[in-house]
């Protein structure tokens, strides 16, 4: 089973995603609430790959993509984002995101981004 | 409490967390009230809250709710990026408490298993007045009116130039790809551009249509409608072009076919002029007719200009130079050599690649 780290700052976003990708044998090994908690468990936890939030407290999304893949450079990051972040998604890319989706989205569309990513990866 | 909502845990968690971050928002804007002043940690918590708003509300369908927190992540994202000294906070402070009780009743709605159609036109209109009153009032200072000029302001520094013919023996093929992505997936730009930051692992010369894929967000609607179109030369095969592309998530349908290199710089010239024309066209309906024949000679004059001081432009480009030579005495170090460093050797092909977009 692979394994997913959810980050995000909304337990609401954290539960939805962890329930969409439950149904498709998907292991949820963490949620951080922020980047600094993110950036802990993939250290500690080593998932598969990282559904990471990008507008987060403390530290935000794109900074703990960076210390993540700087740990990690083959780590899979998918970026969480909404519209009018385009800039943000943008510099995401540049700094290893592997792809990213875009809030509201379907379960098909998360599930298919991680499959993919993990199948060429 | 499971299920009392009808919808099952989630829609029980959204309601939960939002009832909280009201609550933290109205605590926020009530101490604003009192200091009348807007600190740049409260307008950023402020925006933050409105966004997961927003993007929570948005996964659940509900529009009223993601609709007015849209309109509020607006306003503070201006006074976030902005940094306005006029400001009427009692105004913002009113028309913020507005938006909460909006969005209570509509919560209050769903919790009654009853639909959140509260009509939020009328205090969406009032936002964006006051956003623009904001904009006005604050025009004369070196602030960002809004955030489609700030998108166009950040990215007319990493605007990615076509290749023109600086080597017509370099590469021995040349492709055409047409992509079109799935229905939904949005920002189809941002998508071309990951295929377009890709690609340069595989070559350095090619050029698309749309052209100005992030500096212009009706891009995304055209790639929707029409497809992104991506002329490229290469030594790759059509096999592996093709699995390249067939890696692109979101990926609907690819049509990918070898050209002759003839047609290829045919395209490219083509795709010059009509540019070019648009431009010109563009800059005739807004009166400008003065700048059409300077523009009609480049597409680049058409990109926002500013002003650089020359030594510091010299050193950036100095220690550019020195950053791509640093580069290659670690890429190529000889005591790496024999050596299987996997990681070493995919992080170093993401080093070129962001050096080779500098």
């Amino acid at each position: 089973m692979k394994k997913v780290l959810i980050v995000d700052d909304a337990s609401f976003m954290r539960m939805t995603i962890s329930m969409m990708l439950k149904k498709h044998e998907f292991e949820i090994v963490g949620e951080a609430e922020n980047g600094i908690e993110g950036v802990e468990k993939y250290k500690e936890l080593r998932p598969n790959i990282v559904t990471m939030d990008i507008t987060m407290p403390k530290m935000s999304g794109i900074e703990a993509l960076r210390q993540i893949r700087e740990f990690d450079p083959n780590a899979n990051v998918i970026m969480i984002t909404a519209m009018g972040q385009e800039i943000l998604v943008r510099e995401a890319v540049l700094n290893g995101a592997k792809s990213f989706l875009v809030k509201p989205f379907k379960e098909e569309q998360v599930v298919q981004a991680i499959k993919k990513v993990l199948a060429i990866n | 409490m499971a299920g009392q909502y009808g919808n099952e845990p989630m829609m029980e968690m959204f309601l939960f967390e939002t009832s909280q971050l009201l609550e933290q928002l109205e605590q926020l804007i009530l101490t604003c009230e009192k200091s009348n002043c807007y600190t740049e940690d409260t307008v950023n918590e402020i925006f933050r809250i409105m966004h997961t708003i927003k993007g929570s509300s948005a996964m659940m369908m509900q529009d009223s709710i993601s609709t007015i927190s849209h309109s509020m992540e607006d306003l503070f994202y201006f006074l976030r990026e902005s940094k306005p000294q006029k400001i009427d906070n009692s105004a913002l402070s009113d028309l913020v408490l507005e938006g909460v009780d909006l969005i209570k009743i509509e919560v209050e709605k769903l919790k009654n298993g009853d639909k959140a159609d509260g009509n939020t036109s009328e205090l969406q209109g009032r936002i964006k007045s006051l956003l623009s009153d904001f904009q006005m009032s604050n025009s004369s200072s070196n602030t960002v009116k809004d955030r489609k000029l700030l998108v166009n302001k950040e990215q007319q520094y990493y605007l990615s130039q076509d290749k023109t013919r600086i080597n017509t023996a370099k590469y021995k093929n040349a492709f055409k790809a047409t992509i079109h992505f799935e229905e939904g997936c949005e920002m189809e730009n941002i998508r071309a551009y990951e295929i377009v930051h890709n690609i340069r692992d595989i070559t350095d010369e090619f050029f698309h249509i749309p052209e100005r894929i992030i500096e212009d967000d009706s891009c995304a609607e055209i790639i929707r409608q029409e497809g992104f179109k991506l002329f490229l030369r290469t030594d790759s095969s059509y096999e592996e072009l093709h699995e390249f592309f067939m890696e692109t998530l979101f990926l609907k349908d690819l049509e990918l076919v070898q050209i002759e290199i003839d047609d290829y710089y045919r395209l490219y010239d083509e795709k010059q002029e009509i540019t070019s024309k648009n431009i010109s066209v563009s800059n005739r309906s807004s009166g400008e007719e003065s700048e059409e024949i300077r523009e009609t000679h480049s597409v680049s004059s058409q990109q926002n200009i500013i002003s650089v001081n020359m030594t510091k432009l010299d050193k950036l480009m100095d220690l550019v130079g020195e950053m791509v030579i640093a580069e290659d005495m670690v890429i190529q170090n000889p005591d790496l050599k024999g050596m299987e460093l996997e990681n070493f050797q995919k992080a170093s092909r993401q080093l070129q690649k962001i050096t080779g977009e500098i």
